[in-house]
């Protein structure tokens, strides 16, 4: 087993998944009954064009959205009927998130970007320095601990937003587009560092529209464009 | 027969004008200054829009987030306290006539600034609760 490792095996499995939303004044569906199975140890890539869904699909994953119809269930707890307090436990035990953008707080150290998460959850500031230097040090970057993003490439801040996901040993991990705004020396660092990731216990799930992730392997899903609603009976 | 009181009185009628004067100047500054500790937090919490979406995506509860912008508020409004008492005290040994600190106002003032600044943080709280983790997925 990996030393990244969570410690909870978790299926995750998705049953006629439905998301709608206005856009521009019409009706949208991204996803429309779709359905995913993927056992704990798994890593699951979303491919597709822009607007097919799969942001659409990672938010509710993640207890962000809400979707209009179906269910997700990951291990023993049925994401989609948790209340609105139970999604924001939920997401600060079970769910780490590598955002497209990286998301780094700009005024505050890799440690401190790291530690974040934990200290929201109310793990002493002690403990949470030691695991975020700790993660630091798996990513490589151990020597850039007290730098800013600012002053760091954008294959290090994705490092870091990578320690940053990882630091509960979250069972779920969540990648939006890893590599989209990464030169190709640097996306190398972060596809050894995913591939990494896949561990038992844990379900990776990636969205990207990279080749070089897809070819890491994993279950692929392909997601068509977004379609509109059908209409209602008698229109 | 004029008595003490009565005197005293007297004395302090011209200035009835002036103080009442300078009572409506001083509450309108204390409106100014909630007015500007409020409009500093709500750009603040504006220009870190996206980090209260991470921060949420995280899992962080909207309440967390509304009192660390209410501790922020609280502290621009103690440090300003702090320093007009300073200042005053500086400038009261360079005015020409003696100047008096009743110690209610040193006890009053830090008070009135806490409550400036809570006042002054409801706009940065608002913005803080409204952020919707959804917007911390896309690009920059």
């Amino acid at each position: 087993m990996s030393d990244l490792a969570p410690a909870v095996m978790s299926d995750l499995v998705v049953a006629g998944l439905t998301v709608e939303y206005v856009a521009g004044g019409h009706a949208m569906r991204p996803l429309e009954g779709f359905d995913l199975c993927a056992p704990g140890g798994s890593f699951v890539l979303l491919a597709g064009p822009s607007g097919s869904g799969k942001t659409t699909l990672l938010s509710c994953l993640a207890a962000i959205l809400s979707p209009a119809g179906g269910s997700i269930t990951f291990g023993d707890v049925e994401v989609t009927a948790l209340g609105p307090r139970e999604r924001t436990a939920y997401r600060r035990s079970t769910v780490g998130i590598v955002f497209q953008a990286f998301n780094l707080v700009p005024s505050l150290s890799a440690t401190e970007n790291v530690m974040a998460p934990l200290l929201a959850a109310g793990v002493r500031r002690a403990e949470a320095s030691r695991r975020a230097a700790s993660l630091l040090e798996r990513v490589d970057l151990a020597d850039r601990a007290a730098h800013r993003p600012g002053e760091m490439s954008g294959g290090q801040q994705q490092r870091v937003a990578i320690a940053r996901a990882l630091v509960h040993d979250r069972p779920l991990v969540l990648a939006d587009e890893p590599t989209a705004h990464l030169d190709h020396v640097q996306v190398d660092g972060v596809l050894d560092l995913l591939a990494g990731l896949v561990a038992p216990g844990r379900v990776l799930v990636a969205a990207t529209h990279d080749d070089r992730l897809l070819a890491l392997g994993g279950q692929r899903v392909d997601l068509g464009p977004a379609a509109a609603p059908p209409s209602p009976p008698g229109r | 027969m004029v008595t003490p009181g009565g005197a005293r009185r007297d004395l302090q009628r011209p200035l009835e004008n002036a103080v009442t004067t300078i009572d409506l100047l001083r509450l309108f500054l204390w409106v100014v200054a909630a007015a500007i500790v409020g409009s500093v937090l709500y750009v603040s919490a504006l220009e870190r829009s996206r980090d209260f979406a991470v921060f949420k995506a995280f899992g962080t509860d909207s309440g967390d987030l509304v009192g660390t912008l209410v501790v922020q508020a609280f502290v621009l409004a103690g440090l300003s306290a702090g320093l007009a008492v300073g200042l005053s005290r500086l400038l009261a040994a360079l005015f020409p006539a003696v100047i008096s600190f009743p110690s209610r106002t040193l006890v009053a003032l830090p008070l009135v600034a806490l409550a400036v600044g809570l006042l002054g943080s409801v706009a940065g709280a608002r913005r803080a609760i409204a952020v919707d983790p959804a917007s911390a997925f896309g690009g920059p």
